[in-house]
């Protein structure tokens, strides 16, 4: 089965800056997948190019296998794109939004929205820019399920929001995808926002892919270790991560077929720990992608 | 498409409808107020002791000025945000991710604003037509000839451009001008600039260069006071365009060997005082001064030709446009 998306070699630069280099990713059919990574690490870009709504310097974007052509409209029925300034006609009124919805777009669940909106509790007569940030956000949302897309691009759905708008979200947002098998690429800088509704995770530092796979495959394959640091580690270990004491040294591995085992003192971190310790690790030397390995496709357990 | 952009600058265009509707009432009055004059006996013969005119002069430059302006400001109003301002707000990334094409989101928003303000400039054009005539050309013609012959007629430069068809012409161009430098500069503020600046510029080539020669000009000897076909000068002049003296070449005399540009011959000629050999310097070598005109039959020549170009240039923008939506940048 095609991907929902994939990158391949996908750049942009701006003016001087890359605000995405080299970047090839794949965001299994039916997946919830987390794009996480630093402020200014490229998630808005590469969700933009994405959506079709910039134009890649380098590399493809496709679509369930096709790829975006410039200026394309082909696309755009099959994709619901939530930007992260979530832009909105400010003078309308919530009831015209959804109608601004079904004029621009041929297929139109004008039910599938307003039951969004109702469960959300926005009011339906009240001006968009009266709304809270929180509302705004729902009604953005609403737009992109009344598209009933296959693919979902969050960029950042519930940043700024308070804890309670937040979990509303997206629990509303996991009941809705799960009723259609829709694929979800949403994007974060903070792990915990993205940990109880992903099974795929895509970690982006500097422009580019650091690691992607499943949730579990993370959790089951990293683990920290600390011994003696003059103890040799197997073959098919990668060092993610390294924290030298006096005498001995904390590591955060990944068994790459290998495994740890006693002498040194082996525990289970949590998904952030993983997290940060790709995020702040310089060493050029591990594969930056899992994609050789042997992840299930699909996502497993939704 | 067209619900959105009505619903959107509805607040616009109410606001202009406002100031139409007020144009309108103010040039009805205006144009009473000269029939009224007219119609009075001290005004019949002459400007002496018809103090009126002198208020109902200032009153129609000032209206006239405001109405020279309308075209550039609906270009700033409507022009200017169209693309621009949505780029301000972001609110593109919303409407290039529905199922519309760019292309179709832009040629729609365009068309649907022109056909709202080419009805509202209409409306506007028509009462202007009337009222320009009603303000000048109605006068006695011994009082037009001391008013100021350069004032009647809808061809004179302050009126062309507001009176015919030249109206919905510029307003279209301002309109599309506005598009554009909103999509090249991507800021409303400087698009209203930019729009300002190039507007200006075009309306002053315009009315120095292009008009002048879209439609063959008529020259009048001063000596002779006659014109082509032998039709008095005054008769030509009337609610003609004046283009400025000119020397040329009396058409018959003897050929001159190295004949110069009658102009240069006549600028020396200049030198002479005017009874003591500026005449016969230019009998001598042949030449006349005269006046070049666009009579006033020439009006809807240069009307078709002016609004012509402004529309090809208007495309042309709208190109520009279509092209930078295109570029996929946002």
């Amino acid at each position: 089965m095609t991907d929902a998306l994939e990158t391949v070699g996908l750049g942009r630069r701006y003016r001087k800056k890359w605000g995405l280099r080299d970047c090839s990713l794949n965001v299994p059919r039916g997946s919830i997948t987390g794009l996480i990574g630093p402020n200014g690490a490229g998630k808005s870009t590469l969700l933009r190019l994405s959506a079709g709504l910039s134009r890649p310097t380098t590399g493809t974007v496709s679509l369930f296998g096709e790829t975006v052509r410039p200026n394309g409209t082909e696309h755009l029925s099959r994709i619901g794109y939530f930007d992260q300034l979530r832009p909105l006609y400010g003078g309308l009124r919530v009831e015209e939004t959804l109608l601004f919805g079904r004029k621009f777009n041929s297929s139109w669940d004008n039910d599938a929205a307003l039951t969004w909106l109702n469960e959300s509790k926005v009011p339906l007569s009240e001006r968009v820019d009266r709304l809270s940030l929180g509302q705004q956000a729902l009604v953005a949302l609403a737009l992109c399920v009344g598209k009933s897309p296959e693919l979902l691009l969050l960029d950042e759905p519930v940043a700024n929001l308070d804890p309670l708008a937040r979990r509303q979200l997206l629990e509303m947002l996991l009941a809705t995808v799960a009723e259609r098998g829709t694929t979800v690429f949403l994007s974060s800088h903070i792990i915990s926002e993205l940990e109880p509704v992903c099974d795929h995770l895509i970690i982006l530092s500097a422009s580019n892919v650091r690691v992607s796979g499943t949730v579990e495959w993370f959790l089951t394959r990293h683990r920290v270790v600390t011994g003696d640091r003059r103890e040799p580690l197997p073959d098919g270990v990668a060092v993610i991560s390294r924290r030298e004491a006096e005498r001995q040294t904390t590591l955060l591995i990944r068994e790459d077929g290998g495994s740890v085992g006693p002498p040194w003192r082996v525990h289970e971190p949590e998904l952030d720990e993983i997290v940060l310790a790709y995020l702040s690790t310089s060493q050029p030397d591990i594969p930056r992608s899992a994609d050789a390995l042997a992840i299930p496709q699909g996502g497993g357990d939704r | 498409m067209i619900w959105l952009v009505l619903r959107r600058y509805r607040l616009q265009f109410a606001l202009m409808l406002a100031l139409v509707v007020a144009l309108v009432i103010w040039m009805y009055l205006l144009g009473h107020a000269f029939d009224d004059a007219v119609a009075s006996a001290a005004c019949h013969r002459s400007t002496f002791g018809c103090d009126v005119y002198t208020t109902l002069n200032k009153q129609t430059i000032a209206l006239n000025i405001v109405l020279l302006f309308v075209p550039c400001l609906f270009g700033i109003v409507f022009g200017a945000p169209l693309v621009a301002g949505e780029l301000d707000q972001h609110t593109n990334r919303l409407a290039w991710t529905q199922g519309i094409s760019r292309t179709k989101w832009l040629v729609l928003k365009w068309l649907t604003v022109l056909v709202v303000l080419v009805l509202l400039v209409t409306l506007l054009t028509l009462v202007a037509q009337w009222w320009v005539g009603r303000a000048y050309e109605q006068l006695p013609f011994q009082l037009v000839e001391t008013v100021d012959v350069g004032q009647v007629g809808h061809i004179q430069p302050q009126f062309f451009p507001i009176t015919g068809l030249a109206p919905i012409g510029y307003m279209i161009f301002a309109f599309s001008l506005g598009v554009a430098s909103g999509v090249v500069v991507r800021k409303v503020s400087w698009a209203i600039v930019g729009t300002v600046l190039i507007y200006t510029a075009v309306a002053l080539l315009m009315v120095t260069f292009i008009r002048p020669n879209l439609a063959p000009r008529v020259f009048v000897s001063s000596s002779g006071q006659t014109g082509p076909d032998g039709a008095a000068l005054a008769e030509v002049r009337f609610g003609a365009w004046n283009l400025g003296t000119a020397y040329v070449y009396v058409p018959g005399a003897p050929n001159n060997a190295n004949r110069g540009s009658a102009q240069t011959i006549g600028q020396h000629c200049e030198t002479y005082p005017y009874e003591g050999g500026y005449l016969d310097c230019l009998n001598a070598h042949g030449i006349e001064q005269g006046t070049y005109f666009q009579p006033s039959t020439h009006y809807w020549e240069l009307q078709w030709w002016e609004s012509a170009i402004l529309l090809i240039s208007s495309i042309l923008l709208l190109g520009v446009a279509v092209a930078g939506v295109r570029r996929w940048r946002a």
